[in-house]
C-alpha cells in the first residue's frame, strides 16, 4: 500500500520533471503547456513587484510556482533544480516574444549610430535590448551553450550563483566566471550589431 | 567562431581579466605574441567588460508591459491581423482575425498554440495532419484554412464562426425535445461525413457545436485535438495524469480516452451521448467535481450512468418523453465498451429518425451476459466504414449476374470493385487496428464473386486485365506485398496464379501493353516468391525468369518487386554478392517512386546479405537507412502496429550487427533500451486485431528478441519477458519451430538470470529431437560442473544436427557456426573424441578467410588454442 500511497501523490509535474532529467526530451514537451501559464503569470506580475529595489530576485516566487505544480510534500532538490532551468527558459521566451512584439509595434524609431551604453539608455530602448540580448544568446549557444545557459538562468531566471550551478552540476565559481565572459562577449556583440 | 578557437580566446581572456589592467598589455604581449587575431579577439572583449547595460531593468521593464493573458491583439500574423481574444482552452488562445492584406474583408479564428519547444517535429506533424483536415469540407464542419507558425508558436487559421453553443441556444430558445433531437441529428450528419472520411473529433463538446443565427449546426475543431497529441499515438505512458490530457475535457471523454486506449469513431459516439443527454435532461450522466484522475476514472469508467429520464425529479411530461426510447438511445451510445455502443453515429441519428416517427428504434435495454457477436465486436469500426459499400457492391453485382447484364457493365463493376472496394477502402482499413476480420470477409466476399465471373469470362481483353488486377490485388491483401497482409499464403499464390493464368494468354495478345507487363511482371515475382518459401524451387525458377523477362526499369514499381524476388531468391541459393546487387537496385527504384515499404523491404535485405559478407559496418548503414526510413515515413506505413513492429524489428539490429553471431553485450543493453517501448505498443495496437496471426507472431517475436537483448545484458526482467513472449502467442498456435524458439529464448534467460537446473529442466522435452536444444542443455550443464553430461549433449546435438542441414543460406551458415561452436565448447568440456577440432574448422571454412565476423575469427582463434 505504501508504494500506491506514493505513486498517488506525485503530481504530474514531477513525474514529469524525472522522465525529462532521465532523458526522455518528449517529457519536456509535455511538461511545457503546464508549467508556461502559471510562469507567464508570474512573468507578468511578480516580477513587476520586485522592480523597485533593481534587484531581479524572483527565484522565491519560482519556488513557490514549483511547489504548487510540482504539489510536493518534500523538496527534491534535483527536480527542483530543473525546473528553474525550464522555467528561466520559458520566462526567456515569454519576455522575448513580447520585447518583439512591443517592438515591432513602434517599428521606425530607435537609435540608431550612438554608443552602446546611450543607445539603450532610454527607457523606450529596453525592448531592443531584451531582444539584442536574446539574438546574442542564440549565438553564443552556437558555439558555448553552457555560457548561453548560465546567461538565461541569471537573467531571465532570476536565478542565484548557488542555484545556477546547481542547476548545471557546475561550480559557483565557475558560473562567475562563465558569467563574466558571457556577458563580455554580449556585448561586443551588441555594439558589434549597433 | 569555433569551438577550439574559442577555448584558446577563453584562456587568455580569463588570466588577462584576472591581472590589474595596467599588467594586462604586458601579458597579451607574451601570450599573443605568435597570435595577433587572438589578441586583437581578447582586447575587444576585455573592452566590451567595462560597458555596463541594464539587462536586468530591461527584463523588468518588459515584464511590466506584459499583460496577463494572450496579449497579441493588434498583432499580424502570416496575412492576418489579430482584432481580439475570444476564446482560451487548454491548448491556447483563440483571437478573431481579419486578413491584413485588403484583398476582402475576411474574418478568421486563429489559435493559437502554447510554444512547443521540439519545434520542427511538431511542425512538420502539423502539415501532414493539416493536409488530411483540409478536406474536410462539409456546410455543417468549419473549415480549416491555414496554418504556420508566429513567434515559435504555431497556429491554426480557422472559419471564423458566429453561433452560440448547441447548449446555451436549446436553452434561451426553450426548444421542445423533438427540437432538440433534429437540431442533434443534424450534428451526427456532419459527424458521420467526417467518420466515413476517417477522421474523429476526439473532443466533441456543447462549445464546439455552435448554433448558427439560422439555426443550423456548426462544429469546431475537427480533428485539432488529434493534431495536438502526442505524436507517438495511443500507448501505454499516456494516462490520466499525464498532459495528452490535459488538452481534453474530461466530462465529455469515453472511458477509452479516459484510459489513454486507442480513439475511435465509438469515442466520438460516446461523447455525442454525453451532449444529446445534456441537451435533453440539462444535466450530464456525471458530476465531475475535483477532476482528480481518480475521480475521472471512477467516474467515467466505472460508475453506472443512470437513465436519463430518473434525472428528471418530478412526474412530468419531459420524463414521460425520455423513459422508454430515449433512454436506451442514450445508454446505448454511453456504453462503457467501445464496441457495444452503436456502431455509427449513422446508426444512432436513425434510431433517433425511428423514435420520432414513431418507428421501433433498435436501442434495447442492456441486459446482463449481453454481448454482439464477435465478429461485429471485432470490426465495428471497418464495417461502419466498408461494410455498406462491400454490400452493395457484392450483392448487386451478384444480382446482375443472375440477370445476365451485358460485358460492358461488369467491366465497369470489376472496375469498381478493385479500384473503389479492393484499394481504396482496404487501404483505410489496414490503417485500424482490429479489421483483419474484416479484411478477410472482404477478400472472400471478392473472390466469391470474381470466381464466379471468371468461370462465365467472355473474351474481353480489358474485362479479363481487370480480373486478373483484381486477383493480384487480393493476392496481395491475403499474403504478399509490403504492407500489412492477412498471412494467407497460400491463398495469396493462388489469387496470383488466378490472375496469371489469365494475363498469359493476353500477353500474347497483346504484347504491347506496357499495363499488362507491368502487373504481370508483379504477379510473376510474387508468385515466385511464394513458391520459393515454401520449397518448391523448380516453378519459383521459372516465374522469376519470366518476371525478368517482362521486367523494365522504366517502371519502377514493378521492377523493385522483380529485383527483391530475385534477391531473397539468390540469398536463399548462397548467391550473396548477387543478391546484394539485386537487392541495391531494388532499393534504387523504389527510392525513385518514393514507396517506403518497397525501399524497407529491399534494405531489409541488403542488410541480411552484408552480414553473411561480413560487411557489417555497411549492414549497419542499412539497418540506420531503413530506420530513417520507417520513422520518417510513418504516416505512408499502411497501418501502426506494422510501423511499430517494423521499427521494433530493426532495434535490435545495431547489436546484431555489431558482430552476427557474438554480440558484444553493450550492444545488447542499448538495444532492449531502445526495443521495449517499441515492443510495448505494438502489442498495444496488436490487442486489436487479435485475429491476425501474423501480427501476433510479429508481436511475439519482438518480446522474445527483446528478452534474449535483455538476458544477454543481464537484465533480471528477461525470464519475466520470455514468459510474456509464449503468453502472447498463445499455446498451440505455433508451429514446433517455433515452440523451440520461444522455450530455448526461455531457458536462455532463467540461465542467465542464474538458474541453470531450471533451464536444464525446461528443454528436457526438446532436448532430444533438436539440436539447438540438445547445445543449450550440454551449455547449461557445463556451467553446471557436469563435464561429461556436458560432452554427450554436445555429441547428441551434432548428430541431431547433420541432417538438418538445407541448402538455405540463412541456415547453413547459422549450423556451421552452430556446430563449430558446439564443438569448441565440447573441447572445453574436455572431449577427446578425435578430429574434433579439425571438423570444426572445416566448418568454418564456410565463411571468408578476411572480412568475416569478429565472432568468426574469435572461434577460429579460440578453436586453434586446442591442442588435438
Amino acid at each position: 500500500m505504501g508504494e500506491l500511497d506514493s505513486i498517488e501523490e506525485r503530481s504530474p509535474v514531477s513525474v514529469l520533471l524525472q522522465q525529462w532529467s532521465g532523458g526522455d526530451a518528449a517529457a519536456l514537451e509535455r511538461l511545457t503547456p503546464i508549467v508556461y501559464d502559471e510562469l507567464r503569470r508570474l512573468a507578468a506580475s511578480h516580477l513587476r513587484r520586485e522592480r523597485a529595489e533593481h534587484t531581479l530576485q524572483p527565484t522565491a516566487l519560482l519556488n513557490e510556482a514549483y511547489l504548487k505544480l510540482a504539489n510536493q510534500r518534500e523538496q527534491n532538490f534535483d527536480s527542483r533544480a530543473q525546473f528553474f532551468g525550464l522555467a528561466a527558459h520559458l520566462m526567456r521566451l515569454i519576455l522575448v516574444d513580447h520585447a518583439r512584439a512591443k517592438r515591432s509595434a513602434k517599428r521606425g524609431g530607435g537609435a540608431q549610430n550612438l554608443p552602446l551604453e546611450e543607445a539603450f539608455a532610454r527607457p523606450e530602448e529596453r525592448s531592443d535590448l531584451v531582444v539584442g540580448l536574446d539574438d546574442a544568446l542564440k549565438e553564443l549557444a552556437e558555439f558555448d551553450e553552457r555560457k548561453a545557459k548560465v546567461i538565461e538562468m541569471r537573467f531571465f531566471g532570476g536565478m542565484t550563483l548557488a542555484e545556477t550551478a546547481n542547476a548545471l552540476l557546475i561550480g559557483e565559481a565557475t558560473v562567475g566566471r562563465e558569467q563574466r565572459m558571457a556577458e563580455a562577449w554580449i556585448k561586443q556583440y551588441l555594439s558589434g550589431s549597433k | 567562431m569555433t569551438p577550439d578557437r574559442w577555448r584558446q580566446i577563453e584562456v587568455v581572456f580569463h588570466e588577462a581579466a584576472e591581472l590589474p589592467p595596467a599588467q594586462r598589455v604586458a601579458y597579451l604581449d607574451e601570450a599573443c605574441s605568435a597570435d595577433p587575431t587572438l589578441r586583437a579577439e581578447v582586447e575587444r572583449l576585455l573592452e566590451a567588460e567595462v560597458v555596463t547595460l541594464p539587462f536586468a531593468d530591461a527584463i523588468a521593464s518588459v515584464s511590466v508591459s506584459l499583460p496577463r493573458h494572450g496579449g497579441l491583439e493588434g498583432e499580424i500574423v502570416g496575412p492576418y491581423r489579430i482584432l481580439n481574444q475570444i476564446g482560451q482552452g487548454g491548448m491556447g488562445t483563440v483571437y478573431k482575425a481579419v486578413r491584413s492584406d485588403g484583398e476582402f474583408e475576411q474574418f478568421v479564428a486563429i489559435k493559437i498554440i502554447r510554444p512547443a519547444l521540439a519545434q520542427s517535429q511538431v511542425e512538420e506533424r502539423f502539415r501532414a495532419e493539416r493536409q488530411i483536415l483540409a478536406q474536410l469540407t462539409h456546410p455543417n464542419i468549419g473549415r480549416l484554412i491555414d496554418g504556420g507558425s508566429h513567434l515559435q508558436m504555431p497556429y491554426l487559421v480557422m472559419e471564423f464562426i458566429e453561433g452560440e453553443p448547441i447548449d446555451v441556444w436549446c436553452r434561451e430558445r426553450k426548444l421542445s425535445t423533438r427540437q432538440r433531437l433534429e437540431l442533434f441529428r443534424g450534428v451526427c450528419a456532419a459527424v458521420q461525413h467526417a467518420h466515413q472520411r476517417l477522421i474523429v473529433h476526439r473532443d466533441l463538446k456543447p462549445s464546439n457545436i455552435l448554433v448558427q443565427s439560422d439555426g443550423s449546426p456548426k462544429l469546431l475543431d475537427f480533428g485539432i485535438a488529434k493534431l495536438l497529441d502526442d505524436p507517438a499515438g495511443p500507448g501505454p505512458e499516456r494516462t490520466l495524469t499525464q498532459t495528452g490530457w490535459l488538452l481534453m475535457t474530461p466530462d465529455y471523454a469515453s472511458p477509452e480516452q479516459v484510459r489513454g486506449e486507442t480513439i475511435t469513431v465509438a469515442s466520438d459516439i460516446y461523447s455525442l451521448g454525453v451532449v444529446l443527454y445534456e441537451l435533453l435532461t440539462g444535466d450530464r450522466p456525471y458530476r465531475l467535481k475535483n477532476y482528480s484522475p481518480a475521480e475521472i476514472q471512477q467516474l467515467v469508467c466505472t460508475a453506472e450512468v443512470p437513465a436519463p429520464s430518473s434525472q428528471v425529479t418530478k412526474a412530468s411530461r419531459l420524463r414521460r418523453q425520455l423513459s422508454g426510447d430515449l433512454d436506451n438511445v442514450l445508454l446505448m451510445a454511453l456504453r462503457k465498451e467501445p464496441e457495444r455502443r452503436y456502431q455509427s453515429v449513422e446508426q444512432m441519428s436513425e434510431d433517433i429518425r425511428r423514435h420520432l416517427a414513431g418507428e421501433t428504434v433498435i436501442a434495447r435495454r442492456d441486459t446482463y451476459g449481453y454481448r454482439t457477436s464477435k465478429f461485429i465486436r471485432r470490426n465495428r469500426l471497418a464495417l461502419v466504414l466498408g461494410g455498406l459499400l462491400i454490400a452493395a457492391i457484392v450483392t448487386g453485382t451478384v444480382m446482375t449476374v443472375r440477370e445476365g447484364m451485358r460485358a460492358q457493365k461488369r467491366f465497369l463493376q470489376v472496375r469498381e470493385l478493385a479500384n473503389k472496394v479492393l484499394n481504396e477502402f482496404d487501404t483505410a482499413a489496414s490503417k485500424l487496428t482490429g479489421s483483419s476480420g474484416l479484411r478477410r470477409l472482404m477478400v472472400q466476399e471478392s473472390l466469391n464473386y470474381l470466381d464466379g465471373l471468371a468461370l462465365d469470362v467472355s473474351s474481353d481483353p480489358e474485362l479479363q486485365m481487370e480480373l486478373a488486377r483484381a486477383y493480384h490485388r487480393i493476392g496481395d491483401i491475403q499474403g504478399h506485398g509490403h504492407s500489412p497482409n492477412l498471412g494467407l499464403r497460400a491463398e495469396s499464390l493462388e489469387s496470383h496464379l488466378k490472375a496469371l493464368k489469365l494475363e498469359e494468354p493476353l500477353l500474347a495478345r497483346l504484347p504491347g501493353s506496357i499495363a499488362l507487363k507491368r502487373s504481370a511482371a508483379a504477379g510473376y515475382a510474387h508468385a515466385s516468391d511464394l513458391l520459393s518459401r515454401r520449397g518448391d524451387r523448380e516453378r519459383a525458377d521459372l516465374f522469376l525468369a519470366k518476371a525478368n523477362a517482362l521486367v523494365s526499369p522504366e517502371e519502377p514499381q514493378s521492377f523493385a518487386d522483380v529485383r527483391l524476388a530475385q534477391a531473397r531468391k539468390w540469398l536463399l541459393e548462397g548467391k550473396i554478392e548477387e543478391s546484394l546487387r539485386a537487392s541495391k537496385a531494388a532499393v534504387d527504384a523504389a527510392m525513385r517512386i518514393e514507396d517506403p515499404s518497397r525501399a524497407f523491404a529491399a534494405l531489409y535485405e541488403t542488410q541480411i546479405a552484408y552480414r553473411y559478407l561480413g560487411r557489417p559496418a555497411e549492414g549497419l548503414g542499412s539497418v540506420r537507412a531503413a530506420k530513417l526510413l520507417a520513422d520518417a515515413k510513418r504516416d505512408q506505413w499502411s497501418s501502426p502496429y506494422f510501423a511499430l513492429a517494423v521499427r521494433a524489428n530493426l532495434a535490435h539490429g545495431p547489436a546484431l550487427m555489431g558482430d552476427f553471431f557474438f554480440p558484444n553485450e553493450e550492444r545488447f543493453c542499448e538495444a532492449a533500451k531502445e526495443m521495449r517501448p517499441l515492443a510495448e505498443a505494438s502489442e498495444t495496437l496488436l490487442l486489436g486485431d487479435l485475429d491476425n496471426l501474423g501480427a501476433k507472431i510479429t508481436v511475439a517475436s519482438n518480446y522474445l528478441e527483446l528478452a534474449r537483448e535483455e538476458a544477454a545484458c543481464g537484465l533480471p526482467s528477461a525470464v519475466a519477458t520470455a514468459e510474456h513472449a509464449i503468453e502472447v502467442i498463445g499455446k498451440g498456435k505455433s508451429t514446433n519451430d517455433m515452440q523451440l524458439e520461444f522455450v530455448t529464448g526461455l531457458a536462455y534467460a532463467h540461465f542467465k538470470a542464474g538458474h541453470p537446473a531450471k533451464a536444464l529442466a525446461m528443454l528436457e522435452p526438446l532436448a532430444k529431437t533438436k539440436a539447438q536444444a540438445a547445445d543449450f542443455s550440454g551449455e547449461f550443464e557445463l556451467a553446471l560442473g557436469h563435464n561429461s553430461s556436458a560432452i554427450t549433449w554436445f555429441a547428441l546435438g551434432r548428430k541431431l544436427r547433420q541432417p538438418t542441414i538445407k541448402a538455405a543460406t540463412y541456415e547453413r551458415y547459422t549450423n556451421s557456426y552452430d556446430q563449430a561452436m558446439n564443438i569448441l565448447l565440447a573441447l572445453k568440456a574436455g572431449d577427446k573424441t578425435p578430429g574434433l577440432k579439425a571438423q570444426a574448422l572445416e566448418l568454418l571454412k564456410e565463411f571468408p578467410e578476411r572480412g568475416a565476423a569478429r565472432s568468426i575469427e574469435r572461434l577460429r582463434r579460440d578453436l586453434r588454442g586446442f591442442s588435438q
